[in-house]
């Protein structure tokens, strides 16, 4: 780390903050603070990454792909490098030309008709879920909710039959990914020793041969037949899906019940006008950001409006979650309130990178959310909420919660 | 600060201001333009920012990308000559005063 360290432009400040460590993951907002307090853009000493989390900075770095690439990976390790522990994602991982073609592949897949048809075909089992959890006292909004709602739908929309212990398979598999974009800490090392034994039937599932007809992955190989994309992408974008789909989803549907669960105001808004649920997911998206941190890689000497260079081939980590709290751009930043406005957060990304399946996950949110309004007057808290902690995805392990009729 | 005319299916108009670089699609969302969601933020992934620019503007705008070109197949409601998703369209001085069309729905 130490030969990057002579590079760094007097004018950068060096922190010594370890946004990966416990107490930082379960309370991340002192960091944050720290990163924004120290310009447009400040040096990590312990991991030699530069790091910012201005909301007026953010935004145009995502969205200026010619001299932020993210070729070098979303998470802080140079996947560049050799001993990356796995290839590139053909659409995370690349720019325009190339980033161009995959996209278009994947965007003609997700068609506004297709998502309006899952969400049709899987109303019901969110109406029967919430249903079954009405004044059964207290339950977990997590496990009994959110995730066993996203466990059920997604792996449909690509195209898996049941098998099983999948839901907890995949749920690991999220929790090596996200915790692969931090650095080599024992998180991550633990989390990777516990996936080594699920790793064969996890590849098992990307080839054609385990995708039912009418899901992401069919028509996704299809697309490859077709020569819209390589055939050797197919399976990696199948990766790409699952790994940007299932973990963020419900992390961002057990947040938004907590959230309204603290919020009673909010929750009746809600109820009295259900076009607000869009709103309540992005102030969700806002305030728990699933996708903490992406990263992106200097194309040339970059100059921020603040006068601070980040020299050539450097890799930055942009905090999206302080972003997202940012006094500058947000008034009362850390309350919760539907009724805000712009300015757009950047949870899912601003720019060509921009989530691609945003609206499965709108959809799933929707869908959960619109059946809490059917169902449920009041949504209470019920005993402490805890976190998982992972060196990237931020969300609950358990909400507990009282849902009255 | 460029103006944009927003025309509704039943012919009334809405008049907004819209900051140089916003799209036309924020600038709708920022002051509650009925008929424009812009429900992906842009991203080009959900059709629901559709209008139509009115014919004396539609050759004054920058043709749609390739990708914006296969997205407006999927409108909900059938594309025409002027179609155009309005997240694409960057409003700056040398738009004001444009005016586009509400389809009757977004979805």
């Amino acid at each position: 780390m130490d030969i990057s360290t002579p590079t760094v432009p007097n004018n950068i400040s060096r922190l010594d903050i370890d946004p990966y460590d416990d107490v930082t993951l379960e309370h991340p907002f002192a960091m944050h603070e720290v990163v924004r307090n120290a310009g447009s853009v400040a040096f990590m000493e312990r991991y030699g990454v530069y790091v910012m989390g201005r909301h007026a900075d953010v935004a145009p770095v995502l969205q200026d792909w010619q001299r932020f690439s993210s070729t070098s990976g979303s998470g802080i390790a140079d996947i560049r490098k050799p001993g990356a522990w796995r290839a590139p994602s053909p659409i995370v991982e690349v720019d325009p030309p190339d980033h161009t073609k995959v996209r278009m592949a994947v965007q003609r897949i997700l068609t506004p008709a297709l998502i309006r048809e899952w969400k049709e075909l899987f109303a019901d089992y969110a109406d029967e879920l919430v249903g079954n959890l009405v004044d059964a006292g207290r339950i977990d909004a997590v496990s009994e909710l959110s995730e066993r709602f996203v466990a059920h739908v997604f792996p449909r929309t690509i195209g898996w039959a049941d098998s099983p212990g999948r839901t907890e398979k995949l749920f690991l598999l999220g929790q090596l990914n996200f915790d692969g974009q931090g650095p080599r800490n024992a998180r991550f090392l633990a989390t990777e020793a516990a996936a080594a034994k699920i790793m064969d039937w996890n590849n098992a599932q990307m080839r054609r041969e385990a995708l039912l007809p009418g899901g992401f992955g069919e028509k996704i190989y299809a697309a490859a037949d077709r020569g819209e994309i390589e055939p050797e992408t197919a399976p990696l974008l199948i990766r790409s899906f699952l790994r940007g789909g299932l973990d963020t989803t419900s992390a961002m549907i057990s947040a938004a019940i907590q959230l309204l669960s603290e919020a009673p105001e909010q929750y009746e808004m809600l109820r009295r006008d259900v076009t607000r649920v869009r709103s309540v997911l992005d102030e969700t998206m806002r305030l728990e950001t699933p996708i903490q941190t992406v990263c992106r890689l200097t194309m040339e000497d970059v100059t921020f409006a603040d006068g601070r260079t980040v020299p050539k081939d450097n890799k930055i980590i942009v905090l999206l979650s302080a972003a997202n709290r940012d006094p500058l751009a947000w008034e009362r930043p850390d309350e919760f309130d539907i009724t805000r406005k712009m300015p757009a957060h950047v949870a899912l990304g601003t720019g060509v990178h921009m989530c691609i399946g945003q609206m499965i996950a709108r959809m799933e949110g929707e869908l959960v959310l619109k059946a809490l309004v059917k169902h449920v007057k009041s949504i209470r808290p019920s005993g402490a909420t805890s976190r998982n902690l992972n060196n990237n995805l931020r969300s609950f392990a358990s909400v507990p919660v009282e849902l009255k009729s | 600060m460029p103006k944009i005319t927003f025309v509704a299916p039943d012919k009334s108009e809405a008049i907004v201001e819209a900051r140089s670089g916003d799209s036309i699609m924020a600038a709708a969302v920022q002051n509650d333009v009925a008929g424009i969601v812009g429900e992906c933020g842009g991203a080009l992934s959900c059709c629901t920012c559709h209008v139509h620019l009115d014919e004396d503007w539609a050759d004054r705008v920058p043709p749609a990308s390739d990708f914006e070109n296969e997205m407006l197949d999927m409108t909900a409601t059938s594309r025409d000559r002027t179609s155009r998703l309005c997240c694409q369209i960057s409003m700056s001085d040398g738009l004001d005063g444009i005016r586009v069309h509400v389809p009757e729905s977004q979805y």
